[in-house]
């Protein structure tokens, strides 16, 4: 691999220990970074970055780690917390992640009935949503109407009394003698209030 | 990205066309804000034509960059589909299901850059299912037809150089596309 030139220097075969380094280096990646058992994919799907916003989040003190959880974007499959989405991102996309997570190697070429499959699924999927909000839709204007008519029983129970409080009142303060007299009679003043 | 004087090209295609790679019909100032853009690293990696579906069914609107230089979602799955290049059959089917018109508007544009199918696209005409459309810096209603008729008349499209495509007068004489629906069903 090293031999002496004609100046008594040695010289490198450049090649030969590229490929060394190369074999090394992977050796070496693929002795730190396994396949971690049991951690599902991080669902992009699911990855709504404003979810959070503007919300505090409790973070338990019993996590004691230097990486582990902290303020930020949080991988569970590295144990690893990232300040802002696009660096998260760019960590779901890189090599690290993917051998941890076990997405790497994804099937990229497919075929029509693969596509058709998926298609399939992606209709049935709609339609039972569509089936689902109807049926929301109908409970909640039930519920809605429920609200509404108890609202109004409410609104009659409140107002029947309160005219007659008022008229009581008012003329107790006027003349009590009279009102006695009234009442006892069954009714309750002349003129004085319009119905 | 300019290195040593060398410019280097991103995320390039599988396939390409009259020698150059297809990823290079997206002009390069688009192509850039698309691969820095999180809709595209959230949603356009790892993906395969039958995967990216998920994404493609929910679009709601066809589009390229926004007046921000943020690109919609339309054009990076666009993007990514030059990139996987899948097969012709698989871009048909987008075309020809019923159910989700924005995806069918996705193959149409595809159809318009990578095939430049003209017969394709006129048989598209007689769709005139509402869709929206952000061009120009605004949102407004437009229908399929209308769209198939801008592919094939227009230079541009949501701010993409449409490449340059034989029109052929007659209207029947598109033999190609009837064989390979044969195609179709003899693979069922
Ligand atoms: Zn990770």
């Amino acid at each position: 691999m090293s031999e002496k030139n004609s100046f008594g220097r040695r010289t490198w075969d450049k090649e030969e220990f590229s490929k060394q380094g190369a074999l090394r280096r992977e050796k070496e990646q693929n002795k730190t970074i396994e396949k971690v058992e049991g951690v599902s994919q991080i669902d992009r799907d699911s990855l709504n970055f404003n979810k959070d916003l503007n919300k505090r989040q409790v973070i338990a003190s019993n996590v004691v780690s230097t990486r582990g959880k902290s303020f930020g974007f949080y991988c569970e499959v590295c144990d690893l917390t990232f300040k802002d989405n696009l660096k998260y991102v760019d960590h779901l996309n890189s090599k690290p992640h993917l051998i941890r997570s076990g997405e790497l190697n994804q099937q990229i070429e497919v075929t029509l009935d693969d596509v058709k499959q998926r298609y399939e699924m992606l209709v049935k999927k709609m339609e039972e949503q569509q089936n689902d909000d109807e049926k929301y839709d109908i409970k909640k204007r039930i519920a809605k109407r429920q609200a509404f008519e108890e609202e109004l029983k409410r609104k009659r129970q409140t107002k029947k009394p309160k005219p007659v409080e008022q008229k009581t009142n008012v003329s107790t303060n006027n003349n009590d003698k009279d009102d006695n007299m009234m009442s006892m009679m069954g009714f309750s003043g002349f003129g004085s209030t319009k119905k | 990205m300019v290195g040593k004087g060398i410019i280097v090209d991103r995320e390039l295609s599988k396939s390409t066309h009259k020698g150059q790679n297809s990823i290079l019909l997206i002009e390069k100032i688009i192509r850039e804000r698309i691969f820095d853009s999180l809709y595209w690293k959230q949603y356009c990696f790892n993906v395969n034509a039958a995967l990216i579906l998920d994404r493609c069914v929910e679009i709601r609107c066809v589009g390229g960059l926004e007046t921000s230089g943020k690109p919609m979602g339309f054009i990076c799955l666009l993007v990514k589909l030059i990139q996987l290049m899948p097969q012709r059959e698989i871009i048909e089917f987008y075309l020809n299901q019923g159910k989700f018109k924005y995806l069918k508007v996705l193959a149409m544009v595809f159809i318009r850059l990578v095939y430049r199918d003209g017969g394709l696209l006129k048989k598209q005409l007689n769709d005139y299912r509402k869709v929206r459309l952000y061009e120009h810096g605004e949102y407004k209603l437009s229908y399929v037809d209308e769209i198939a008729d801008k592919l094939l008349n227009d230079e541009m499209f949501i701010g993409l150089n449409l490449p340059y495509m034989k029109t052929n007068g007659d209207d029947e004489s598109d033999d190609e596309s009837d064989g390979s629906d044969e195609d179709d069903s003899d693979s069922d």
